[in-house]
């Protein structure tokens, strides 16, 4: 009597894309983005996605996020397949998993940063004191100091915009975090101090983190490197 | 649901950006409703009594023009007719006070059926009916005309007329005021009413009348006896034109000027000129936030809702601007009535006209509104964050 063979029991990826294509139009001619990518992230993972500009990495972020659709392949994202989703429901399936990073941190300028940390909360059935409680623990965790909770965006610096802007993205607790060039419009030092709080919420809240950048340094940051050339992955370093 | 009060946060937002730009449209939709509310007020003035007028009431008048006479004799002929209930006779005196800019509302009228028609509108006793009803240079007065000149009970006033010469050979005819009354009727309590009697000497033609008034049975005989009237008398040296008294109101003003059309053309172009400038407004802030509005999507706001938002700040500008202007407009015509009283006495901007004025602002709101709800239909998220 054999004995059974042990099972490894694989963890469902994060992020899972299964031959992914898109292209655009630039006029007459047909650019291929992306063709036939795979490419997986582990929960708990944190990468960074590298290519020249035009190579697709932010394409990559949008399709992983649901803006985009692919023309063909599968994604999917903590196990659920969003080629199936429809626009609303989406849009609800973003609210709950994804937080978003952009370079330019989009805040509104005339709202504090407790009102613009607030705003991803105001579609949660919630209490205002609840609001305010969730509002003030995202905005400590990122480390903006107390006294600025309450200044608006153009009071603030830009590595203080880029917290609040972490602050808002982490305030639902979504378990992935897709940021685009997150320290892209920050000196050196606020950049590292960027990444070290990226760091610090992928550790210790064992948040999934895809990070598109085209700073090397930056990339030194994540767990796994990404190296993405017309599309393709070119190369894969495991930090 | 998630109520559109919880994102007030951001509602304020989009109205703060700009604050000069938001005022500014607010004072543009103000000044839209302030015209509206003054014409509103303007045309109440003129067409309010068409509204009050009496529904089972015929007016007939000259089939050739309401200045041509018509024989004091069709009246008896009229009320002899089936299912007319009542007929009285009046002539326009063209009457005004001390100036010519004194315009009097001043009828002669044949004071029993006179009386006998407004039995319920006129507060008036059997004795004073009675003193009217004896002396023919008596005068019926209406309260708001004794109150704008100071008249007083007894008093001898000198009417002048444009069209009546009085036996004295002079335009002036001296009437004794037997008695103010007041009324619920704005329009007869605007009114001078004297003895067709007393007037009739002075008629170039007498026994002839200006227009008749009947009353029918049954609203429902209303078209039916008045194309009786007009056939009885199409082939007579005075044909006649019947219409309702609703009707010969409004024609009647409409032979002076037409205010309804031109409220109505006014009225228009400022609305379409206000709707492009309202809604271009809002497609710009709009435009200028949609890096922001795509950020709010990859915060799982959802079209329906950033159209929402959209459509509430259009409320907010519309209504905040309507119904600052609908205010003004009301103290505006509080101040006109009284400096106009004599002139425009039913100036007044009435319930209905706040309650269209608020239907206006409405339906103003969303269709300025529906530009920039389309340019957010059109919004790719990753094109408006490329943008930057």
């Amino acid at each position: 009597m054999s004995q059974p063979k042990p099972q490894t029991v694989m963890p469902e990826p994060a992020v899972g894309l299964d031959a992914v294509s898109k292209c655009y139009r630039r006029g007459d001619e047909v650019v291929h983005v992306l063709d036939h990518f795979s490419f997986t992230v582990a929960p708990g993972e944190f990468v960074a996605l590298m290519a020249p500009s035009g190579s697709g990495k932010s394409t990559l972020l949008n399709l992983i996020g649901g803006l985009d659709q692919p023309d063909e392949g599968h994604i999917e994202v903590a196990g659920t397949d969003l080629g199936e989703l429809g626009e609303s429901a989406r849009t609800r399936w973003r609210a709950r998993n994804i937080g978003f990073i952009f370079q330019l941190y989009y805040l509104i300028p005339v709202l504090s940063a407790q009102r613009n940390v607030e705003l991803p909360l105001l579609l949660q059935p919630m209490s205002r004191a609840e609001r305010a409680k969730r509002v003030e623990a995202a905005l400590t965790l990122t480390g903006l100091p107390h006294e600025r909770h309450h200044f608006r965006p153009p009071e603030l610096s830009g590595g203080q915009q880029q917290r609040v802007a972490i602050a808002r993205a982490i305030v639902t607790d979504p378990p992935l975090l897709l940021c685009d060039e997150p320290t892209g419009d920050l000196d050196r030092q606020a950049g590292d101090e960027i990444l070290g709080l990226l760091k610090t919420l992928n550790e210790r809240l064992h948040k999934t983190i895809v990070m598109v950048t085209h700073d090397p340094h930056a990339a030194t940051y994540a767990q796994k490197l990404v190296h993405l050339e017309k599309g393709l992955v070119g190369e894969l370093r495991t930090g | 649901m998630t109520t559109i009060f919880r994102f007030r946060p951001l509602i304020s937002a989009a109205l703060r950006r700009h604050r000069v730009r938001t005022i500014l449209t607010m004072a543009s939709v103000m000044i839209a409703f302030l015209l509206f509310g003054l014409l509103q007020a303007l045309n109440h003035a003129f067409y309010g009594g068409v509204k009050t007028a009496d529904r089972r009431a015929l007016v007939t008048t000259s089939a050739l023009s309401m200045i041509e006479p018509l024989p004091r004799a069709d009246a008896a002929q009229i009320a002899a007719m089936r299912d007319v209930a009542q007929v009285a006779y009046e002539v326009w005196i063209g009457a005004y006070y001390q100036h010519q800019n004194q315009v009097l509302f001043a009828i002669a009228v044949s004071p029993k059926r006179f009386l006998a028609e407004h039995t319920r509108e006129l507060a008036l006793t059997e004795a004073q009916r009675k003193a009217w009803l004896g002396d023919r240079r008596g005068a019926l007065i209406g309260n708001l005309v004794a109150r704008t000149y100071h008249w007083k009970v007894g008093e001898i006033v000198p009417l002048r007329s444009n069209i009546w010469v009085h036996p004295n050979g002079t335009n002036t005819w001296p009437v004794k005021i037997e008695d103010i009354f007041h009324s619920k009727s704005r329009a007869l309590e605007e009114g001078v009413f004297l003895h067709y009697r007393y007037w009739n000497g002075g008629l170039n033609k007498p026994n002839m009348i200006g227009a008749i008034r009947i009353e029918v049975d049954h609203f429902s005989e209303l078209a039916a006896v008045a194309h009786r009237i007009d056939a009885r008398f199409a082939n007579s040296p005075y044909p006649t034109r019947t219409a309702s008294a609703r009707t010969f109101i409004k024609h009647f003003i409409d032979q002076t000027v037409d205010i309804g059309v031109i409220v109505q053309d006014i009225l228009i172009a400022v609305f379409f000129t206000m709707l492009l400038v309202t809604a271009n407004t809002l497609a710009r802030s709009v435009r200028e936030r949609s890096s922001e509005i795509a950020v709010l999507r990859t915060q799982g706001y959802s079209h329906q809702l950033i159209f929402a938002l959209i459509l509430t700040e259009a409320l907010v500008v519309v209504l905040t601007g309507g119904i600052a202007g609908l205010l003004l407009a009301t103290l505006l015509v509080q101040v006109l009535h009284t400096l106009l009283a004599e002139f425009l006495p039913t100036l007044a901007l009435t319930l209905k006209s706040d309650l269209d004025g608020l239907g206006l602002m409405l339906a103003f709101a969303g269709l300025s509104a529906l530009l920039p709800v389309f340019q957010v239909q059109r919004l790719r998220i990753v094109d408006a964050l490329r943008g930057g």
